[in-house]
């Protein structure tokens, strides 16, 4: 059996009492023990949640667009900043030659199989980024103390991706229907949810887990 | 003042009803106030008309603007020093304190400064004290204990104060929320605009909340032939009901600078505004008017006395005379009669005014109105008993009247700082007497009286145009004030004599002291108010700017727009640190490594690496050494960049961007690197392992992958290498089990051969550990037998734990960065960047051996080439102490016969020799063997060193490749 994996995040959310299962061998927060309370949170307030076990895989190189084609044929047409998403995965443009591609724990393998390419470097990220997801209707105040680029007004729609720097950290935050999701380096994720929980506590910004927010990528 | 008192009705006017009441204390009296009172308002209901003690003469002060512009009302509120009481709202409890006396408030006595300072020269102490000069050594600090103004917190009372940073980004951003500026943010708003309306009052309205005067000429005219109180309520309900509209009340816009960016803040919170388009709409305050005894507590300004009465329900005093120069003076005189008090006079620096609606109505009033005179002279001590009136020239007296209150209404001054901050020099407007920014800037508008003085309905008409304009971009409009708006000044300085003709009451620089100065050469604005200290006060100028401009450009002969204040810089209002430092754990993003919880769990201490978090030690690092050197040790190395390189290009770019030769480096194979920089220097070390074929895996030092990665980037781009790079170093973690019995513990680990024919020192494997892929190399920093493991990051707790259950049996003890570095200097290993700085070349570090300049192009190639040809000045060597000798820090000097010959870049006690070992950078001289040399530690006393041939743990490297 494989050694278990860990979410960066673990460690705060053992702090704030986590509860933890098994997800695709990944251990993985589901809630901090009160899910009905976290689950109301996301109607009246904002919650933080923890999907640093879904897939993540980066095409990138001169041919990314060709690479891309692999696994949506229409990925190539978007524009900088547009995504493609589906309700288990997303592609996201983040530059010319560059995308990230979001999915289930465990279909990183399936996504590189798909993007192989002579002169693309397709590869799984895996452990090296987290993924946090700041969900609820008060989320703008926890955004308004977090970063300087515009994310509480509707400049950036729901369904685009930007990446900017939020409480220093550079992020690729990808934006959804009551949700925005925020993946960063691994090394600096407990950071940046020390510092989202810091200035978002008092404003109604709660931890929660993945039984909360469940993966879901429209 | 014991005749002060709130008001319950008035007679023209409703006033607002507080049905909150509580109390806090000044100076340990127990202070009522309502709910809406400032700290000021309450004080000064409760008949605490002394509020503070002037700079250097120590006169007393008193609510004088009531609208926070002047210096007069900085108290200490709850361990906070310098705060203006006329713009903090009251709260129960609140612990208020006086500033700027020894004694109490009342009979300060440093008050003597008043009579004694006059006598000395002007400027004194740049005069005075400094001949011979040990008696500015004992003079300055007691000038500079009397100087000053509040104190600073130095017991820490608010550490724990939570300072925010936050932000806005509105469509149009309206600063002020006076009639004009509710008219912009209308206009904006009616455009489909999303719109932050700042005000830093308490309340929106502006003046609106204070003036009773009938509108007219409005273009909405639902808004005519009411009040303009009324009519700023209502446009207040109208805007206030529209959703794209953000108010932030009790909020200091400081700075406006490039690119539309405003800083406010609001109690404890700083905004960094964004805005597409700014309308400054900061109005205009009350002129501030030089005449003897100017500065006593009783004299108030027009609107200062209003906003006493409307706004807080006060009777501000038992007996006023008015001084004006327009209808607004009547206006307050009205007011000031409507609640109790009783107006001596209206004394009007015009002439023929007697036929006007405002004048019959205060004479009907029963109140005397004198044309074409005005104050003279402020009487009484501690605050005003008195007035004397006059000529307008001040030579001819007029009547006195005995009264406890002195109304100064006489024209209003343009607040333009936000709108100039460092971008346009105010110039002086002839007709309109007042000073105005005249360039326009680029998305910025500017509305309301900041303009000049303009009726209300003339304010919202343009406030609305104007918000429809920034609404579009579009340019501003033209001024169309009516010349009927204008109000006239007086002359700056009431010329009657005396000596307290206060221009600057922030630091008490009176006219004379001006002239004075001026005398002395100092006839430029610059220099003038330099010497002087004019508006450098607390109120940076917002009091006084124009009466110095007036006065500097009479008594020099320079033109007023030559003698105009100097350049407007933010902060617009004094800012505390703590906003601007914002939250302390936010100041720079940490890094933590997969393992770093169970280093917690273990009583790590930890130091910073870069923006790593690494555990230095747990608790003995001379033991963690020592369990290196004896047995099994294992450290967390994943803060090691790891960089990946392939592509065709991959060996020709490797060739480009590092010194040495690689082409016969085999596949399974590493081989130790230097990095070197356009001008030859080394900056880097690492290793770079032949990991597949035609993939490169190259292993950096923690605080530099990010520039390597960032540097490789560059150069493929720019070069056109058909190389990729991807960076491992958050997706891999990485430890190191160093030890003789490591290849023990690894043969339970993996499941390939260990063996030292099969895994040689300086090569790396594949192998798979509990169903995960690892990447196994065989080097060695520590000097011992040691295997680095590379795994995904997402085990890398479950891995450490695995490891260390397995290596148990070994007695294998995890150590820190410490004995890392204990553990290298004893092998002589170099680090750079610590052990090398930005004038060290790679032959005299050592390290000559990682560069093959016999091969094409690469970086650093030319500079090499001419370090080689130089030759040899300093090396870079190890060297041992005497057992018992003293370790020196980093960084101190190594010496031969008393004179500096280089310093030690790395010091420790070695725990397996038991004395002192490290690195120095000494002349080649003494870079031989066997060299004695002398260290001169922190403390002063040397210590005796002896230059090493290489290192001194294992000098063969057996350990490290048997």
């Amino acid at each position: 059996m494989r050694l278990r994996s860990d979410s960066p995040l673990n460690s705060a959310y053992n702090k704030l009492q986590g509860n933890f299962a098994d997800a695709d061998g990944w251990n993985i927060v589901v809630d901090c023990g009160q899910p009905d309370k976290e689950q109301k949170q996301i109607e009246t307030g904002s919650v933080l949640a923890d999907w640093s076990h879904i897939a993540k895989v980066i095409v990138r190189g001169d041919d990314a667009d060709e690479a891309i084609a692999g696994l949506n044929a229409d990925a190539a047409k978007m524009e900088i900043g547009a995504t493609i998403a589906q309700k288990e995965s997303v592609i996201l443009r983040l530059t010319s030659d560059e995308y990230l591609v979001l999915s289930l724990a465990g279909e990183q393998e399936e996504i590189l199989s798909k993007t192989q390419h002579a002169k693309v470097k397709s590869y799984a990220v895996g452990g090296g980024y987290a993924c946090l997801v700041l969900a609820g209707s008060n989320r703008n105040e926890v955004w308004e103390r977090s970063t300087a680029f515009d994310l509480i007004t509707d400049k950036i729609g729901e369904g685009r991706v930007i990446q900017t720097s939020v409480h220093g950290v550079h992020c690729t935050i990808y934006r959804m229907a009551g949700k925005d999701l925020i993946v960063c380096n691994r090394d600096l994720a407990h950071f940046l949810m020390d510092a989202l929980m810091d200035v978002g506590h008092l404003v109604g910004l709660m931890p929660t887990g993945v039984n909360v927010v469940p993966i879901s990528f429209v | 003042m014991s005749k002060v008192k709130r008001i319950e009705k008035h007679d023209f006017i409703s006033l607002p009803s507080y049905s909150d009441s509580f109390t806090f204390t000044f100076n340990g009296k127990t202070i009522t106030a309502n709910e809406g009172d400032t700290v000021a308002s309450a004080m000064y209901a409760a008949g605490q008309q002394l509020v503070s003690r002037s700079f250097k003469y120590h006169r007393p002060r008193g609510l004088k603007d009531n609208f926070g512009q002047g210096p007069e009302t900085l108290v200490t509120i709850d361990h906070a020093p310098n705060l203006r009481a006329d713009t903090i709202m009251a709260k129960k409890g609140m612990a208020v304190i006086s500033q700027n006396h020894v004694g109490s408030l009342e009979n300060d006595l440093m008050a003597i400064n008043d009579t004694v300072i006059r006598w000395l020269p002007y400027g004194f102490y740049y005069k005075m004290f400094h001949k011979p000069k040990w008696v500015w050594k004992i003079v300055e600090p007691i000038i500079r204990k009397a100087a000053g103004i509040g104190s600073i917190d130095t017991k820490g009372h608010a550490v724990d104060t939570r300072y925010e940073k936050r932000y806005r980004f509105p469509e149009v951003c309206v600063i002020g929320a006076g009639p004009a500026g509710m008219a912009a943010a209308k206009g904006a708003l009616d455009a489909g605009k999303k719109v932050l309306l700042i005000e830093e009052q308490a309340n929106i309205g502006g003046r609106s909340q204070h003036t009773f005067v009938n509108v007219n000429g409005c273009a909405d005219t639902e808004l005519n032939e009411i009040s303009e109180n009324e009519a700023g309520k209502l446009l207040m309900f109208e805007i206030l009901g529209n959703p794209n509209l953000e108010v932030m009340t009790l909020t200091q816009v400081f700075a406006v600078y490039e690119d539309n960016l405003v800083a406010a803040y609001s109690g404890t919170d700083l905004f960094k505004i964004r805005a597409e388009n700014i309308v400054i709409a900061t109005g205009a305050t009350d002129r501030h008017l030089v005449f003897e005894n100017n500065d006593k507590p009783g004299i108030m300004t027009g609107r200062g006395v209003e906003r006493l009465i409307a706004m807080h329900a006060i009777k501000p005093a038992n007996e006023a005379v008015v001084v004006t120069t327009h209808n607004g003076g009547y206006h307050t005189a009205k007011l000031l009669h409507g609640a109790g008090t009783k107006v001596l006079a209206v004394v009007d620096g015009r002439s023929s005014v007697s036929n006007t609606k405002e004048v019959e109505e205060i004479k009907a009033l029963g109140i005397k109105v004198i044309e074409n005179q005005t104050i003279h002279k402020a009487k009484g001590s501690k605050c005003v008993t008195g007035v004397a009136i006059g000529s307008k020239d001040g030579k001819q007296s007029g009547e006195s009247f005995n009264c406890d209150m002195l109304v100064m209404a006489v024209g209003y001054k343009t607040q333009l700082s936000l709108l100039a901050m460092g971008r346009h020099k105010p110039a002086w407007d002839k007709e309109r007497e007042v000073l105005k920014i005249t360039k326009d800037t680029p998305n910025m508008y500017a509305v309301g009286d900041i303009n000049g003085y303009a009726s209300f309905g003339h304010l919202y008409n343009e406030g609305f145009a104007v918000g429809q304009r920034a609404a579009k971009g579009e340019v501003a409009i033209e001024d169309s004030r009516k010349p009927e708006d204008n109000i006239m000044a007086l002359p700056a300085d009431i010329e009657c004599g005396g000596d307290n003709h206060f221009i600057c009451p922030c630091m008490d620089v009176t006219r004379n002291e001006a002239i004075g100065s001026i005398a002395e050469g100092f006839d430029q604005v610059e220099t003038l108010k330099r010497y002087s200290s004019m508006g450098m006060g607390p109120c940076q100028g917002k009091t006084c700017h124009e009466a110095v401009a007036r006065l500097t450009a009479k008594d020099t002969g320079l033109g007023i727009n030559d003698a105009a204040p100097t350049t407007y810089r933010p902060p617009y209002n004094g800012v505390k640190l703590g906003l601007l430092a914002g939250r302390a754990p936010h100041l720079g993003p940490v890094k933590r490594t997969a393992m770093h919880a169970w280093h917690e769990d273990n009583g790590a201490t930890f130091l910073n690496a870069g923006q790593w978090k690494r555990a230095r030690d747990y608790g003995d690092n001379l033991q963690e050494a020592l369990n290196v050197r004896n047995g099994l040790g294992i450290i967390d190395v994943s803060t090691l960049g790891k960089i990946e390189i392939s592509g065709p290009d991959a060996l020709k770019f490797i060739h480009f961007m590092f010194p040495g030769k690689f082409a016969r480096l085999a596949q399974g194979k590493v081989r130790y690197s230097t990095m070197i920089k356009e001008d030859g220097i080394i900056f880097e070390d690492g290793t770079l392992a032949h990991v597949e074929d035609g993939v490169y895996y190259l292993s950096t030092t923690t605080g530099n992958q990010d520039a390597i990665e960032g540097l490789f980037r560059w150069w493929i781009l720019t070069d056109g290498y058909e190389a990729y790079i991807r960076n491992l170093s958050g997706v891999n973690a990485a430890v190191n089990i160093a030890g003789e019995k490591s290849r023990d513990l690894m043969e339970h680990l993996v499941d390939i051969d260990m063996d030292n024919e099969a895994f040689p020192y300086m090569s790396c494997r594949e192998a798979e550990i509990e169903g995960v892929e690892v990447m196994l190399f065989r080097i060695g920093f520590t000097g011992e037998l040691s295997y680095e493991i590379h795994f995904p990051s997402e085990v890398g707790e479950s891995m450490w734990s695995h490891i260390m259950a397995k290596g148990g049996k070994y007695h294998i003890k995890p150590f820190g960065l410490e004995a890392q570095r204990i553990l290298r200097l004893e092998k002589g290993h170099l680090l750079p960047g610590v052990d090398t700085d930005a004038l060290s070349n790679p032959f005299e570090a050592g390290v000559g051996f990682t560069i093959k300049d016999d091969k094409e192009n690469f970086i650093g190639k030319a500079f090499l080439k001419d370090f080689k040809e130089k030759g040899i000045r300093n090396r870079l060597v190890s060297y041992k102490l005497e057992k018992g000798a003293q370790i020196p820090d980093d960084g101190v000097a190594v010496l031969k016969a008393g004179e500096i010959v280089g310093r030690v870049s790395s010091s420790r006690y070695a725990p397996v020799f038991g004395h002192g070992v490290g690195l120095a950078w000494v002349t080649k001289e003494l870079s031989e063997a066997g060299t004695k040399i002398q260290i001169r530690c922190a403390n002063g006393s040397d210590v005796a060193g002896e230059v090493l041939d290489h290192c001194l743990y294992d000098p063969e490297g057996i350990k490290l490749k048997s």
